[in-house]
């Protein structure tokens, strides 16, 4: 008896324990990231302190020092796009909204990102010469193009799954109106259940306007292909405010159903 | 036109050695006395006359007009007067709104708007790092 109830009291102490290390693993992580970017700044700087003195003497002892904080400059850039990105997957992780086909698809273009990384940080310490720092930075200067249109597509996909979670909850609660409607709209006059039937209208028209929205977007985003950096944040914009218009799609339709709950409340 | 003007008396007539009296001067025999016009009010004397009678009737009258004039009444504060509120008509409550199935799909709504108002669509934090990538080497 003394064993049952230790484990009752124990139980949801461990539980609650479990569910709070889940939710807060992307907030350790966003904090894994802001440390890392704290750190690049202070190599960056180094590194410029290095570079200035490097091009203003021209000597051995600068260009190596120039060499070698370039090469933990870049090594730090590597280390920072990757702590990003696992900020990223972490939200992923815990969306709810998303089915597990579309988060299959981001977290595979996190993966992707992240081996470029790694395999791009692998050659960095056979890094012997300025010339070779320069052409091993530029790989990733040549990569930023797919890796900022990756980021973008994933910040979409977080949004999306944002919204498809209030979707699912408007979903619900829409099938429970019906329900009432059709169980007791019978108790009204014939009038009072044309209003009825009329709100439930305009809540559904709402839902169907939101996906819509939902499917122009999300199929813009997976053929996302910009021109340039300003062609890029142009068409990421595009898409924030096409997130924008779906969540006032639903939010209409909750005022409608507030409407409808008023009609149901009261006999006239 | 000699008995018009009878001779003059001999008392006026000074005699040779007594003192000149001062008498004035006489006009010559035969000639008209000088004309004197009469005062003004007495040559405008019964305009003036009329002209004041006239003057006395009108500011009578102005003063009993004046007296007899209705009075502006007087600015009487208006009481502020309380708007009666319309009377809010009394609905009467269905026979759902006591159902526990519609008190829970009252609280799924309220719920449901909340959370959509809270919702922020793209969060800045997750903005990407901007870095310059060119090291600047060549």
């Amino acid at each position: 008896m003394k064993r049952w109830l230790l484990v009752l009291f124990t139980f949801p102490l461990f539980a609650q324990c479990v569910a709070g290390s889940v939710l807060a693993t992307s907030q350790q992580a966003y904090q894994d990231y802001l440390y890392q970017f704290g750190v690049y700044r202070q190599r960056y700087t180094d590194f410029k302190v290095a570079k200035n003195e490097y091009e203003k003497f021209h000597s051995l002892a600068s260009q190596t020092t120039a060499l070698e904080k370039t090469k933990i400059l870049l090594a730090q850039r590597d280390q920072l796009l990757r702590s990003y990105l696992l900020v990223l997957n972490e939200k992923l992780n815990e969306d709810r909204g998303l089915s597990p086909t579309e988060k299959q698809l981001y977290q595979t273009l996190i993966r992707n990102e992240i081996t470029f990384l790694e395999k791009h940080a692998a050659l960095i310490p056979s890094i012997g010469s300025i010339e070779d720092a320069q052409e091993v930075s530029d790989e990733l200067t040549s990569h930023s193009k797919v890796l900022q249109t990756s980021i973008r597509q994933i910040l979409v996909g977080v949004s999306l799954g944002q919204l498809a979670t209030l979707h699912q909850q408007y979903d619900v609660v829409l099938g429970h109106a019906q329900t009432l409607v059709a169980t007791y709209g019978t108790v009204f006059p014939n009038q009072k259940q044309a209003d009825l039937n009329r709100w439930l209208l305009y809540i559904t028209n709402k839902r169907q306007l939101y996906q819509q929205k939902i499917d122009a977007i999300s199929q813009a985003s997976s053929q996302l292909s910009p021109n340039d950096a300003n062609d890029l944040d142009r068409r990421f914009t595009e898409f924030i405010q096409g997130a924008a218009e779906a969540r006032q799609y639903l939010a209409e339709g909750a005022s409608y159903m507030n409407e409808l709950v008023t009609a149901l409340k009261y006999r006239q | 036109m000699e008995d018009q003007y009878p001779p003059p008396s001999s008392q006026f007539i000074p005699q040779q050695g007594q003192g000149t009296p001062n008498i004035p001067p006489q006009p010559p025999m035969g000639t008209p006395p000088m004309y004197h016009p009469p005062p003004f009010i007495d040559q405008y004397k019964v305009p003036l006359t009329i002209g004041g009678i006239i003057l006395i009737i009108s500011l009578m009258t102005i003063v009993v007009a004046g007296m007899t004039k209705p009075k502006a009444p007087l600015a009487r504060p208006i009481a502020a007067t309380t708007p009666t509120p319309t009377p809010t008509p009394v609905r009467e409550f269905s026979a759902v709104a006591s159902q526990s199935a519609f008190l829970d799909f009252t609280q799924e709504v309220a719920s449901l708007s909340s959370s959509i108002q809270n919702l922020n669509v793209y969060d800045s934090a997750l903005a990407p790092p901007v870095l310059n990538l060119e090291l600047g080497f060549r």
